[in-house]
């Protein structure tokens, strides 16, 4: 299993697309930090202050984007280009195989989310605002580690979404317009469901705790009002296990 | 003599078809077994199932006498349907990875591999830029890495320009003579895999028609018997009389007798004094090709 780790993570630390990804990342980090220090709203979020502009960072650094591309890239390539077949061939069994591709998946996207809250709070912090800082220290951290939570949670379901279809292409469109679509439905039903008075009088909105909306309730939320906070980073873990517990369940009895 | 590879019974079945059907098959150390099929005739899938990327609905098989197969299978080495490679990443990276995964990581090990292949001075190429024949080298090189005693290889020479065979052909070698390394290979180009192979396994249709070793093709060769006759089903029919029917083929109109040339007189004598004239008896030597063909036909 360690050797299979430090080959995943080889594979990831030699990839061009993540420092790709990061200099683009860092380029739109510096002309936002600018933006913001001189106006009050940017990109339809109302960004006010250097606080903010970091737990708001993976949204407008279009994180959940970015990983519904890089995760199908560095999960299908070892299908495409036959490498799991020589995997196997020498001995090692497909749980292994599976466990240390999401351990690298995860490790990218905790390196992404964490690269764009550094380069987040050295932009504003080099950009100089001025604003007054609308949350304490401890308050940033606890977002920013539910964040990681919560990401990790939507990179599982692509990292799934890869191991089922295991071609590229398909994965990453799948990832961007399947679930897009998928979330779409959910809200379609819920309309239904309202509409036809389903749960009598209660308004129940289940579609906003879908995976992929739980970034946008997360960041939406007030810490010290609790806003179900507790709910979020319950459902992210709830969401962690059945996805990855899909992804397990398509891979491990399939040919290579 | 170590038992590298045992299989018995092993049956691999796709849509209800046998694929692989009560495979039985003896690889001793030291041999370079040569595969023989037509296309689709199952030996991909034999290989693939072997190295544990399909499950095998019936049967069983096992390395080295015995050894557990999760270890026996760090033993042996691959290289199935076309290398798998990194195509964006270098001769060297390549190599690093692969070396890493099988647990050598070592410098000294990736440089020896490419030098014996022949690929040091393309260590910096990337991958999509080499030759077919360098690809097969490197898929070979990757597949030596953390020294296998066993290497499983399907169509290693397929594609390659006649430089580019016998370069694969003299590493085999090579191995075989200087490692010990044993050798399950497959390949449509018979008369080569015939240079090579000491021993020979038949399949059609999943099935394992016949093993035979090198020595043995060539003793068939001094005991084969071809006739040209003028009416060759009375010539058959005749010929049954006294012939076991399986000890009798027919190719391209001629009468094959594998093991009688010892008694060409007396069937020469028979045939004609019951009415079948005799236009041609020879006793040529049998390529591999040709028994191929007359086993498991065109």
């Amino acid at each position: 299993m360690g050797n299979l780790i430090k080959f995943e993570l080889r594979k990831l630390y030699k990839s061009k697309a993540m420092y790709i990804i990061m200099l683009i990342q860092f380029l739109l980090t510096i002309v936002e930090a600018f933006a913001v220090s001189t106006a009050d709203y940017l990109v339809g979020v109302a960004v006010v202050d250097a606080t903010s502009f970091i737990i708001f960072a993976p949204s407008l650094l279009f994180l959940q984007l970015i990983l519904s591309i890089f995760i199908p890239i560095f999960t299908c390539i070892d299908y495409e280009n036959g490498v799991s077949r020589i995997i196997v061939g020498h001995g090692y069994n497909r749980l292994n195989c599976i466990i240390a591709k999401y351990i690298a998946a995860a490790i990218a996207t905790v390196n992404l989310i964490v690269f764009d809250f550094v380069i987040a709070g050295v932009s504003i912090w080099v950009a100089q605002d001025k604003n007054p800082m609308k949350y304490t220290a401890m308050e940033v951290i606890a977002y920013i580690l539910g964040e990681i939570i919560i990401v990790i949670a939507e990179m599982t379901l692509y990292y799934a979404i890869s191991m089922l279809i295991r071609k590229k292409g398909l994965a990453i469109a799948t990832c961007i317009v399947g679930v897009k679509i998928f979330s779409f439905a959910l809200m379609i039903i819920e309309s239904l469901m309202k509409y036809y008075h389903t749960f009598g009088s209660l308004n129940i909105d289940f579609s906003k705790y879908w995976v992929t909306g739980l970034l946008t309730l997360w960041t939406g939320s007030k810490m010290i009002a609790g806003d179900g906070m507790i709910i979020i980073l319950l459902l992210s873990v709830i969401y962690t296990i059945i996805f990855l517990s899909g992804a397990i369940g398509f891979s491990l009895k399939r040919d290579e | 003599m170590q038992n590298v590879l045992i299989t018995s019974g092993l049956t691999k079945i796709y849509r209800g078809v046998p694929v692989v059907n009560g495979v039985n098959m003896t690889i001793k150390q030291g041999d370079i077994y040569g595969f023989i099929g037509k296309n689709g005739s199952g030996k991909t899938t034999f290989m693939r199932t072997i190295l544990g990327m399909t499950v095998q609905e019936r049967g069983s098989y096992q390395f080295f006498d015995g050894v557990p197969v999760e270890e026996a299978r760090k033993m042996v080495g691959s290289l199935i349907e076309y290398p798998a490679l990194y195509k964006n990443e270098t001769v060297y990276e390549n190599m690093k990875r692969f070396s890493i995964l099988f647990g050598s990581n070592s410098e000294q090990e990736i440089f020896e591999l490419l030098g014996f292949v022949g690929l040091l001075e393309a260590k910096k190429m990337k991958a999509k830029n080499l030759s077919l024949g360098m690809k097969q080298r490197l898929g070979i090189a990757i597949a030596l890495i953390g020294n296998p005693s066993f290497l499983v290889l399907d169509e290693p020479i397929n594609g390659l320009d006649p430089a580019g065979i016998k370069e694969i052909r003299d590493v085999i070698l090579r191995l075989n003579k200087e490692l010990n390394i044993t050798f399950l290979i497959s390949s449509h180009l018979l008369d080569e895999l015939s240079k090579i192979a000491t021993r020979f396994g038949l399949i059609d249709r999943g099935v394992l028609v016949e093993e035979f070793t090198a020595e043995e093709l060539n003793r068939i060769n001094n005991t084969r018997l071809e006739l040209v006759v003028s009416d060759i089903d009375r010539a058959l029919k005749l010929l049954n009389e006294r012939i076991p029917a399986n000890e009798i083929y027919v190719n391209e109109g001629k009468i094959i007798l594998p093991n009688f040339s010892s008694q060409s007189g007396a069937i020469n004598r028979y045939l004609v004094e019951n009415g079948v004239d005799i236009f041609e008896m020879a006793r040529p030597r049998e390529s591999l090709e040709q028994h191929f063909i007359e086993r498991v036909g065109r």
